[in-house]
């Protein structure tokens, strides 16, 4: 019978000194003890504790100075007021590389969006996809006669559903 | 991967004499070349709706073929969704992505009735990447995943192997719940009168 | 019950992930720290096993954030979701480079990164009680796989923290033999540990 089968048959004197040092790692952490280091495993799984403050504040220094070395830019302290902020916003904000951007900017026409709104009740498990992609189309190709009309300056002004 | 950021001097004099007398602010900023979202690109336009009413007309084809017990000639007309080539490449349109779930939704159903359940395991993986968002769309292809997952649990089981036969049956309780969550945040969303769908 | 994020909450969190992506460095500091706790705490200490290891998981997550920032694509879900990930990544990484037992395996942890990539993002409450309760539930099913008193042994000293002579009295055992209970115990679960085969229900 293995100390796995009985947990209280007689220790060995390797046993007793594993054991003793065991109880010294547990009570120092400086200690080295894989041992050791599994039982704290086991209670950080179970009963993680929370970061401490000044941790936390370490790691968000160590993080931003190493991400914006590696990232290679230049990340810049912005501290202005409301004001600056609009005027900013009128005359400096610029979108780079955003991907294509329509002539007209799109105002006052309906866009790409997700078709939910279109859905009020879950769907159905088995089925439904024809008649919901029915809804799809017959609502967008609303939105593109829209569209249509508003580029040509005629027709109504209402929004997109 | 990793783009530097660059600084780009588009200003006029003016804007950069306004920046320098209120404190010399720089934005700096990366091309993404990322997808444009959907408020902010593409406006609906031709090139999408002859992808939806592609997409229509193939599904209807998909009904008649059904009707016809002809479950591989559906299957086939649904592939012509997922393979057809999309508007505005590159972008990400919300209602090609929706469009495209249910499709795979639809697919992973017909697979099952025809016992391919690997088929139809990869049909709500894809389609899974396609709706990433809480919506009906991805709701309905987690309960379909999960009824993909019970399909497989009875094969594993029938082939002896009870250790990845429980797995999966675990992994379907999984998705079941999940399917759940989904359904509930987008009744929740709706109650609340909150954000609906676009971004 | 967990408080889910608000719209009103989501759309402030959305601003400052843009003020973030503009350079905004206070904004940036602002979002790391919002979710730092929940990172450490129910994400990498359990998976990592070693206060000082979660540490420096976090403040590696909290680099590659900065550094892919400009990457992130805003979906209505919140920040917590992606910062999540990364935080697995960084987890994975680390436990790949180290030899300890742990109760994570590196597989594991591989399932749950692409778990996360696909399976719809929480609100960041909910996301982090499950997070919590997986961890509760993995500690378990280990203690579940080595004789009871061994079990008994472990919950009462290390995870419910007792003293060493409480514990041996309510083992009804001295001290001394008890330490050598403590030792057997961790022997027994270390190797209930590396026979362990891969989890993979969660994909």
């Amino acid at each position: 019978m293995t100390q796995f089968d009985d947990p209280d048959a007689p220790p060995s004197e390797e046993e007793i000194r594993e054991s003793q040092r065991l109880r010294e790692a547990l009570d120092d952490a400086s200690k080295e003890s894989a041992d050791a280091d599994l039982l704290r495993a086991v209670k950080h799984a179970a009963e993680p504790k929370p970061i401490a403050k000044r941790d936390l504040d370490e790691a968000v220094k160590s993080g931003l100075s190493r991400g914006e070395r590696r990232s290679g830019g230049v990340v810049i302290r912005v501290a202005f007021g409301a004001s600056f902020v609009l005027a900013a916003a009128a005359a400096i904000i610029f979108f780079l590389g955003r991907g294509p951007v329509q002539p007209d900017a799109g105002a006052g026409l309906a866009h790409a969006r997700s078709t939910q709104p279109l859905f009020t009740e879950r769907f159905e498990t088995h089925g439904g996809e024809s008649a919901r992609i029915d809804r799809i189309a017959v609502a967008r190709a609303a939105d593109l006669r829209e569209n249509h009309f508003a580029r040509w300056g005629v027709g109504d002004k209402r929004g997109p559903k | 991967m990793g783009r530097m950021n660059t600084f780009h001097a588009r200003a006029t004099a003016a804007m950069l004499a306004l920046s320098m007398a209120l404190g010399g602010v720089m934005l700096a900023r990366c091309d993404k070349g990322e997808p444009v979202k959907a408020d902010e690109g593409a406006v609906v336009d031709n090139e999408l709706l002859a992808f939806l009413s592609l997409a229509r007309a193939r599904h209807h084809e998909a009904n008649l073929l059904e009707q016809n017990n002809d479950v591989p000639g559906a299957i086939t007309a649904l592939q012509k969704i997922v393979d057809a080539p999309k508007p505005h490449p590159g972008q990400r349109l919300p209602e090609v992505e929706e469009v495209l779930a249910d499709t795979y939704a639809r697919m992973a159903e017909l697979k099952l009735g025809n016992k391919d359940v690997a088929g139809a395991q990869h049909d709500v993986e894809t389609g899974l990447l396609h709706v990433t968002e809480p919506t009906y769309f991805r709701g309905h292809l987690l309960e379909v995943y999960g009824i993909v997952e019970e399909a497989r649990t009875t094969e594993l089981r029938d082939a002896g192997n009870t250790i990845e036969a429980d797995k999966a049956r675990q992994h379907a309780l999984v998705l079941l719940r999940e399917a759940v969550d989904v359904q509930e945040a987008v009744i929740g969303r709706v109650l609340d009168g909150g954000k609906e769908g676009g971004r | 019950m967990v408080r889910r994020m608000e719209a009103g909450d989501l759309e402030a969190e959305r601003l400052l992930v843009e003020k973030a992506q503009r350079g905004d460095r206070v904004a940036m500091g602002e979002l790391l720290r919002k979710y730092g706790n929940a990172l450490y705490a129910s994400v990498l200490l359990p998976r990592l096993g070693s206060e000082a290891a979660a540490k420096d998981a976090l403040g590696e997550t909290y680099a590659k954030v900065v550094e892919r920032i400009d990457r992130f694509t805003w979906q209505n879900v919140g920040f917590y979701p992606w910062l999540r990930t990364v935080a697995l990544r960084v987890a994975l990484d680390a436990l790949r480079a180290r030899k300890r037992t742990v109760l994570w395996e590196a597989e594991d942890l591989q399932r749950e990164v692409d778990a996360s990539q696909t399976t719809t993002p929480l609100d960041q409450a909910v996301q982090e009680k499950r997070d919590r309760e997986a961890a509760k539930v993995r500690v378990e099913a280990a203690l579940n796989k080595i004789h009871e008193r061994y079990a008994r042994a472990i919950r009462m000293r290390v995870i419910e923290e007792k003293p060493r002579e409480e514990v041996a009295k309510e083992l009804g055992v001295t001290p001394a033999t008890f330490d050598v209970l403590l030792h057997r115990a961790t022997a027994a679960l270390k190797k209930a540990l590396e026979k362990e085969e891969p989890n993979d229900s969660v994909r």
